[in-house]
């Protein structure tokens, strides 16, 4: 399979970085899901770096490396969980390690009680350094939790999540405000669906997409990785 | 020139960068010193020198984290080292807020037009490429993505400089690469 011209365009000026923070956010998130889509951002990457030679240098800060080494250094769950985690490529989008608010994220999520083998977890975000909203889900049981992480509704919108089953429309799982913070929530899926989906978050009018269909695109988006031993 | 630039070549950074990989600190530190002032020469045009600082950062401990992934078949290791920082700079920048170049701070002439693609002896191969590559884009077209590469300008920050509706910015910027991507190919 080859990349549309018109992916390949949009690798293009992603790599250049001339798109919009939506547009940026979205491509990030095809990165993480379109191994063909990364490989055409990582070849545009490649025939644009030779740039960077020509770019005259300058002297960082001088406290700046021992910023660095201590974030290298911090002994908490986050790195413990960035390395446990990181073997799931996808889950970062950007395919790579997690960023630090990434790995933050899970950690909130985790640390309250230990995984069991069944629990699941989506980051839904825009880019790799964002994540908006954690969501846990059990795959035997059928239930999630959503939480927001730093993702506050715009006055007068309504964030509301969406479930898009392999090879069917999305359905909604509930205006954010209203299933966030209330226990668990069953998913009306069988566990290979529920494990296979994509999980997306749009803004609608308060209250929710008033004919059960998004109202536009994703402005949050992720899928499940395992967080059980 | 000297000992500085003699230590960015390639070989010694790909050594530094599997001794990171292994958990070598020393390593990593020689890594910085070598590199650091390239890398933040390049995002600190992007952003304010505040969030330079920090997207700097953020990129030198992806660098850390993945330094295992760096493949010398693939491109050079400062190229490589440059795309995470360049990434990182753009995606706060994008974050942050919509860009325009009158924020941007000083000026920045990547490439005089007089200039000989193969003046700068110790510029690679790839470089001058690229540059040939670059010379045969109309003047305005090869601004725009220099504009975009140094300066991380928007489509709408460029369509503001250029007094031109963002949907034609889009449609040249789009031709240029492809035009580029032809050229080096060719």
């Amino acid at each position: 399979m080859t990349l549309s011209p018109e992916d390949d365009d949009l690798a293009a000026e992603y790599a250049l970085g001339t798109l919009d923070a939506d547009e940026r956010g979205a491509a990030a998130a095809r990165r993480a899901r379109e191994p063909e889509f990364d490989a055409a951002v990582a070849e545009w990457e490649r025939r644009l770096a030779p740039l960077a030679e020509a770019a005259p240098e300058r002297a960082p800060p001088a406290p700046l490396f021992a910023r660095i080494e201590a974030r290298l250094d911090t002994p908490n769950v986050v790195p413990l969980l960035t390395r446990r985690l990181a073997r799931w490529r996808g889950l970062a989008v950007g395919g790579g390690a997690l960023s630090g608010a990434l790995a933050a994220a899970l950690a909130f999520l985790l640390i309250a009680r230990p995984a069991p083998p069944h629990q699941f977890v989506a980051i839904l975000q825009k880019s790799a350094d964002a994540p908006a909203f954690a969501m846990t889900v059990d795959v035997d049981r059928l239930e999630f939790t959503v939480r927001p992480v730093a993702a506050e509704a715009p006055a007068g919108k309504s964030y509301e999540l969406w479930i898009i089953a392999p090879d069917q429309a999305p359905k909604s799982l509930g205006v954010i405000d209203a299933v966030a913070n209330t226990g668990e929530r069953r998913l009306a899926y069988d566990s290979g669906a529920v494990r296979a989906a994509t999980y997306a978050v749009t803004l609608e009018p308060p209250g929710g997409s008033p004919n059960g269909k998004p109202s536009g695109a994703p402005v949050f988006i992720g899928k499940l990785v395992p967080v059980g031993p | 020139m000297g000992q500085h630039r003699a230590i960015l070549l390639s070989a010694d950074l790909a050594d530094l960068l599997v001794k990171s990989a292994q958990g070598d600190r020393a390593a990593f530190a020689a890594l910085y010193r070598a590199t650091s002032p390239k890398l933040f020469g390049l995002v600190s045009r992007i952003l304010p020198s505040g969030e330079a600082s920090e997207a700097l950062q953020e990129a030198y401990v992806k660098i850390w984290e993945r330094a295992a992934d760096f493949d010398a078949a693939k491109g050079s290791p400062l190229a490589w080292m440059a795309t995470i920082a360049r990434n990182k700079a753009l995606d706060v920048a994008r974050r942050k807020r919509a860009l325009s170049l009158e924020d941007m701070g000083e000026g920045f002439e990547p490439v005089a037009d007089t200039e000989h693609p193969l003046a700068s002896r110790d510029r690679s191969e790839g470089y001058a490429r690229l540059m040939r590559c670059l010379t045969g884009l109309a003047p305005e077209r090869r601004e725009m993505i220099l504009l975009a590469y140094y300066r991380g300008a928007s489509r709408e920050a460029i369509a503001k400089k250029y007094s031109a509706p963002v949907g034609s910015v889009k449609t040249w910027l789009r031709r240029s690469l492809a035009d580029l991507r032809d050229c080096l190919s060719s």
